[in-house]
């Protein structure tokens, strides 16, 4: 499977009519992990693969301090699913692109994506990116020397995908449907974050782990500052040690950083090579976003950060008449 | 020497080694597993420990070149400026259940740190006397390719003593004299459950190893990449390889033989502590000059220097630098497959 016939027509125009400079998009791994791939010629458009297990952080080259040295005005296209377009939003909404060096290229009628850790899990003897074919409620999983097996969907769906309201896109020059399953409405329960009944000492259970690679960070399309502070050393607000206090301290202010942005897409912990569960974060932020402010990020490429403007009816804002001011 | 223990008895060898050295076992926590310390009065953990199966997604490395290492501490007391020595690690330590890659990682660690460009006291002190019991792969990951790099999932390479699995039992062998006095210690305990092997054990050891061999599940041909990359290093094709890399640290911190560190100072009102802490060439500061000249300003140059490191710079003994694990391929954030890079330099050709 690679993408449907008309959607590869319409990229390779695209290219070769030199109205992109490139296509981004999701391609097969070596694993059952995905990979961005990056198309400038119309021949390496085959590459893309629209496979529920091709998903592997593909917004964040645009973003990457590769993608900046790119001077290049031509826009470039993005081949996104729904949830990818509220990253978009998002990302406009910053000014950290233009709308005209975007070209969308929405899927539509998204069902889902598999996390591939709960299917190398589920079939640890999975060697290779295999076929998967959607059939109702199932993934029929094919890997390379194995009779197909069928999983239900709900057992190796990415947990963002089991609470998404989103099935299609929000904003598109071009929509495409996703392979021909027929679309259908997403929405599943809302599913809130897993409170933690332990607490803190669950997550300092979490944090002790963390072994600061800062893969969460330079998987999210959001940390795009040229300059972290998480990388200074003079001064060096977080020190380099790796112990739960600095560690905690690198995983707060790269959570903080991201508060009424974060559209909870996850890439963090999927990037986690040792498996924080940071998605639960990124959620429990969201939520209080939601809660306090009624900000929902991602859903208004004009939308202002809940944190720079001011509103004299904040709920957490001074009360200046009390005052007597 | 050689000698066998019933699948049932491990933790009451483990017990006994654990009252004479400082014993490390590797463990599920959550992430995938990780080496920790195994105190003589401690339960052995009979689920987490992670002998059969996957190996631990964070090799033994850190056990002896620890992430963090203090070097010494100072203070500014009065004018006066002191420093203070940290006392060197006392305790042997023991590493129990060392898969054979990780068991040749520590070669490479050697070659740095023990190497003849001086000597890391901090890593010294911890290798010093250190046993290395290896357990081999009956069932390698998804990704491993150690017999393309010269390695075998019964590799002895590092070890100090190999355990093979039997099923109901494991075959011990001893390989070098730390490993003899060690096992010949465990044996000498008054509730030793070691018995003495037989012809019939090292028939079965043979097969187990044969066996694990051809399980191996993936394959890369080395032989012409040392050519290629003599004249592949001012090429293009640097930027393209590297094109999917986000720029993380994980296929480094989760290396056996990646062994880069930075030395940096915390300071605290009066106080600091000289710490030497892992380092990662993916990382855009990495080797950055204090005049702000960065002598890798792209990735592709970052990766290119990793590449070299494993197989050509970090080479020793006609072996590279890269021991088959396979984790920075299983768990590469972003798909990139450390296999295919080697097709496709080689395919490259170099510079033409």
């Amino acid at each position: 499977m690679s993408v449907p016939a008309a959607l590869d027509r319409h990229l390779r125009d695209l290219l070769s009519s030199g109205q992109v400079r490139c296509v981004l998009g999701p391609a097969a791994g070596c694993g059952p992990r995905g990979t961005a791939h990056l198309a400038r010629t119309p021949e390496a458009v085959d590459r893309f693969e629209l496979s529920p297990l091709a998903c592997a952080n593909v917004l964040v080259h645009l973003t990457s301090e590769e993608a900046r040295r790119d001077d290049a005005r031509r826009p470039v296209a993005v081949l996104a699913r729904p949830c990818e377009t509220r990253m978009l939003n998002q990302l406009l909404s910053e000014r950290a692109i233009e709308r005209d060096e975007l070209h969308v290229v929405g899927l539509g009628g998204c069902r889902g994506v598999i996390d591939s850790r709960k299917l190398r899990e589920r079939l640890p003897e999975l060697r290779g990116f295999p076929e998967v074919r959607e059939e109702g409620d199932t993934f029929v999983i094919e890997g390379e020397g194995m009779e197909p097996v069928s999983v239900p969907r709900n057992e190796l769906l990415l947990d963002r995908c089991s609470g998404c309201d989103i099935s299609e896109p929000l904003f598109h020059d071009h929509t495409f449907p996703l392979a021909d399953a027929a679309p259908t409405s997403a929405a599943e329960a809302e599913c809130a974050p897993e409170p933690s009944d332990e607490g803190w000492d669950y997550w300092a259970d979490q944090f002790e782990r963390c072994i600061r690679c800062y893969a969460c960070r330079d998987a999210c399309p959001l940390c795009y500052c040229e300059d972290c502070v998480l990388d200074r050393l003079r001064p060096m607000w977080v020190p380099r040690s790796v112990s739960l206090k600095n560690n905690t301290a690198y995983q707060l202010i790269r959570v903080l950083h991201l508060s009424g942005r974060c559209t909870a897409c996850g890439e963090c912990e999927q990037a986690c090579p040792v498996d924080l569960p940071l998605l639960t974060l990124a959620r429990k932020m969201e939520q209080e976003m939601r809660e306090l402010y009624g900000a929902r990020s991602g859903f208004d490429p004009e939308g202002r950060h809940p944190m720079s403007v001011f509103d004299p009816n904040d709920p957490e804002g001074t009360d200046f008449e009390e005052q007597g001011r | 020497m050689k000698a066998v223990i019933a699948r049932e008895d491990v933790g009451r060898l483990l017990a006994i080694a654990a009252r004479r050295d400082e014993l490390h076992v590797p463990v599920l926590d959550g992430g995938g597993g990780r080496f920790v310390p195994l105190n003589a009065e401690d339960p052995v953990p009979r689920d987490g420990l992670m002998l059969n199966g996957s190996s631990a997604r964070r090799p033994p490395k850190e056990v002896l070149f620890a992430q963090t290492a203090p070097l010494f501490a100072f203070e500014l007391r009065r004018g006066d400026f002191s420093i203070d020595e940290l006392p060197p690690e006392a305790a042997t330590k023991v590493l129990f259940g060392v898969r054979p890659c990780d068991g040749r990682g520590f070669r490479v660690l050697d070659s740095l740190l023990l190497g003849k460009c001086g000597t890391d006291p901090a890593y010294a002190s911890a290798r010093q006397g250190s046993v290395l019991v290896g357990i081999g792969c009956g069932r390698p990951g998804s990704d491993c390719f150690c017999t393309s790099v010269g390695g075998d999932p019964h590799g002895t390479d590092g070890l100090d003593v190999l355990a093979t699995d039997l099923g109901d039992a494991l075959h011990l062998e001893s390989l070098t004299d730390g490993g003899e006095g060690w096992l010949r210690a465990i044996a000498a305990a008054v509730d030793s459950p070691l018995t003495p092997a037989n012809p019939e054990t090292d028939q079965r050891c043979r097969e187990a190893h044969e066996e694990a061999r051809g399980r191996v599940p993936r394959h890369v041909d080395l032989e012409p990449l040392d050519a290629v990359l003599e004249r592949a290093f001012d090429d293009e094709l640097w930027d393209d390889l590297a094109a999917a890399c986000i720029g993380c640290g994980a296929c480094t911190f989760l290396c056996p033989t990646c062994r880069c560190f930075d030395v940096q100072d915390e300071v605290r009102g009066d106080r600091g502590l000289r710490v030497r802490v892992w380092d990662s060439c993916m990382f855009r500061e990495y080797t950055q000059e204090a005049g702000g000249h960065n002598p890798r300003p792209r990735r592709g140059m970052r990766w290119r220097n990793r590449f070299y490191d494993k197989f050509r710079w970090g080479a020793h003994d006609g072996q590279p630098a890269c021991v088959g694990c396979g984790r920075c391929i299983t768990h590469c954030p972003s798909g990139v497959d450390l296999i295919d890079l080697v097709e496709r330099v080689v395919e490259s050709g170099g510079a033409a």
